[in-house]
């Protein structure tokens, strides 16, 4: 069994992983590479500049969909897209508000226009609800979606319930109380001075921005029921049979020990670990070799000879490194680990994309090293 | 870069070799250290501090997004509030949000301590989560914070270095101030934030490094935040680090070894001129964007501890 045939069993393929490791690249090969007779999209959160123009996503398109032009022998389409942050939050207001009214309120609050930017974790909330919209438009056999660079990979798992009890806090429904009753008198007559802790937030902040974070919180009470409803729905559906997650790393420390943390979590929640993708793996057969090597000297540049020999020493550590580790994530994971070596070119097209995905896609069982020739692209 | 050198610390400086751009480093009080994710910010951040304090500067690494990373380059255990000592000279701080703002509570608002997992944190975690700034002021401000703090009459830190957070995310740390300062007409934090912008954007006191890696991404990124940052802040950025790089002195002496050589040499010869190829166009773009560069090779090390941020040190040492 391949790498694909795992993946061909799901409609909906979440890439998760450490910052820079190589999640939207990975995203998009696999979304291409099930072009080939479905119709896919990829949702993207922050594509390399030449990738965005490959997959068509450099017009500033907010949210719309492009159709990516498909190479021959492609039966099945393929759409890309971008998470735009700003039109995502004003989409899920105009969703979830009960009237136009309070939609432009919210829109228009100073504090809004700073949460939609900055709000912890939102990012990772809107990625999972656009992708319970495109799961819900059942345009798509196979939504394959990007997540977030968070430095915790696992975030975006809590996001959805994290906004909700961010909108469902009792405590935020106090705290806006006095504010909202004295907003509706038309007078700060009714003041904080009954609650100690609204006088310290009020000494601190200034009331200007209490009041506007307290007529917010208003207007997000309405929206509650809406949110926790597709909160709900986002992990129904990130739980069930349709949905695989795909862990991308590198080999090293940091995106690694990250890597472990997020499969660990996988398996704890019962959610598929369809597989896990090593990148920029060193030549494994560098690994553990002894470091002095007979060269034959003649005529040879004896500087470039010990640069030959220190780039091999220095290679050779990495590529045992990675071969250990490689061990160590396919017994954490008890899955197959799918090698795609260091590549001496950035993936910016979709030829690009293809060899990536015969890397990621064609990995079955066994720890083969990739072929000297491929390693160099 | 910036005008004269300003001694900030109280502590005269050992002289360095002429004119290397770690010299103008560490003549500023505090260094945040910002890059992609992926291109060893914290790496950088924990050899620039480990050279600081072999100059005999008493320097603080702080640690903003207290993932621990930096201690452990260091082989420190991880440190909790207070700054921890890791070696002569070196403390480092893993800043928590959460005690962060207990410790403004408890010092500016006068809010007892034993009251901390009470209703008032809870509304500050709320605010401190909707109104933009408040999050990055408290870390800007606990930056600022050490870097007023005095033992008797001189200062307690020669250099901060700040491990701070990623490129997409430093300019709203570093402009917290202002953004609060726009945001909040009056009340106390507006008050308090004056003094942490005026710290934060003294070109003789704060200054940015920028770590990078000869790749599109990292590069495309580096860019960006250069062209972005002096729209926001005044805060200068001194130095760009090219990291994890191959260089190869001469590609055709090189390219004959690997011709006539087999096995494993000749591959590792082949891959090593191709990295080195490959790379040269985005260290020249990093090149051209006008800050001093410094180059760190690739080094091969096995586990990331003291003794590999120690060979990063050294090679930060030797770059020009």
């Amino acid at each position: 069994m391949t790498m694909r045939d795992v993946l061909a069993e799901r409609s909906i393929i979440v890439v998760c992983g450490a910052g820079g490791v190589g999640k939207t690249t990975t995203a998009a090969a696999i979304a291409l590479d099930a072009a080939r007779d479905r119709k896919v999209i990829v949702v993207t959160i922050d594509p390399a500049k030449r990738l965005a123009s490959a997959l068509g996503l450099d017009g500033g398109l907010g949210n719309a969909e492009n159709k990516v032009d498909l190479p021959d022998g492609f039966n099945g389409t393929l759409d890309a897209a971008m998470l735009d942050m700003k039109t995502s939050w004003d989409d899920l207001v105009d969703r979830y508000s009960p009237t136009r009214a309070q939609a432009e309120r919210i829109k228009t609050n100073r504090i809004y226009r700073g949460v939609s930017e900055q709000f912890i974790g939102s990012q990772g909330y809107m990625a999972m609800e656009r992708l319970a919209d495109l799961y819900d438009q059942r345009k798509y056999d196979l939504v394959v979606i990007d997540t977030p660079p968070t430095r915790s990979a696992l975030d975006f798992l809590e996001a959805p319930k994290r906004m909700t009890d961010f909108i469902g806090g009792s405590l935020l429904r106090w705290m806006a109380k006095p504010y909202a009753a004295a907003g509706r008198i038309g007078a700060r007559a009714f003041s904080f001075t009954a609650s100690p802790f609204l006088r310290i937030a009020d000494r601190v902040l200034g009331s200007q921005v209490l009041e506007d974070i307290s007529a917010l919180v208003m207007d997000f009470q309405n929206m509650y029921d809406g949110f926790k409803e597709r909160a709900e729905q986002v992990l129904a559906l990130l739980s069930s049979d349709e949905t695989g997650f795909l862990v991308v790393t590198t080999l090293e420390g940091p995106p690694l020990q990250e890597a472990g943390f997020f499969i660990d979590r996988l398996v704890d929640e019962h959610l598929h670990l369809s597989g896990v993708v090593a990148n920029k793996v060193v030549p494994l057969s560098l690994a553990n070799v002894p470091a002095d090597i007979d060269v034959p000297s003649d005529g040879l540049d004896p500087n470039a000879i010990e640069e030959a020999k220190h780039a091999l020493r220095t290679l050779s550590i990495l590529a045992s490194r990675d071969a250990r580790n490689l061990d160590e994530l396919r017994h954490r994971s008890k899955t197959e680990i799918a090698q795609v070596p260091l590549m001496t070119h950035d993936v910016h097209d979709l030829d690009g994309l293809r060899e990536l995905a015969a890397y990621v896609l064609g990995a079955s069982g066994g720890f083969v090293a990739p072929s000297e020739a491929s390693i160099r692209g | 870069m910036s005008a004269a050198v300003q001694t900030g610390g109280a502590t005269p400086r050992p002289p360095g070799p002429p004119h290397h751009f770690l010299d103008d480093l560490f003549t500023r009080r505090a260094l945040w250290v910002t890059g992609k994710g992926g291109t060893g910010k914290s790496t950088i951040s924990a050899a620039l501090a480990l050279l600081a304090s072999e100059r005999g500067l008493k320097t603080l690494l702080i640690d903003v997004e207290a993932n621990g990373d930096a201690a452990r380059f260091l082989d420190a255990g991880a440190s909790r509030s207070e700054p921890r000592e890791a070696r002569t000279n070196l403390f480092h701080l893993a800043l928590h949000p959460q005690e962060v703002l207990d410790e403004y509570l408890h010092v500016a608002m006068k809010v007892p301590r034993v009251r901390r997992f009470g209703p008032i944190r809870k509304v500050f975690e709320f605010i401190a989560t909707a109104a933009p700034g408040i999050k990055e002021v408290l870390i800007a401000g606990k930056v600022g914070f050490e870097e007023r703090a005095m033992d008797g009459a001189r200062p307690r830190w020669d250099v901060i270095v700040v491990d701070a957070a990623p490129s997409g995310q430093v300019v709203s740390h570093l402009r917290g101030p202002r953004t609060i300062q726009e945001i909040v007409d009056v009340g106390l934090i507006r008050n308090q934030t004056a003094w942490v912008r005026e710290i934060l954007e003294d070109p003789e006191k704060t200054g940015v490094v920028v770590v990078s890696l000869p790749e599109e991404m990292p590069v495309t990124e580096t860019t960006e935040l250069l062209a972005h940052l002096p729209k926001e802040v005044k805060t200068p950025v001194l130095a760009v680090i090219a990291n994890r790089v191959v260089e190869v002195a001469d590609d055709a002496a090189l390219d004959a070894v690997a011709q006539a050589s087999d096995g494993a040499l000749a591959e590792a010869a082949h891959l090593w001129l191709d990295l080195a190829r490959s790379e040269r166009p985005y260290i020249e773009q990093l090149r051209e964007l006008g800050p001093p560069t410094a180059a760190v090779p690739l080094i091969g090390f096995d586990h990331h501890d003291l003794a590999a941020t120690k060979a990063i040190a050294s090679a930060l040492e030797s770059s020009s």
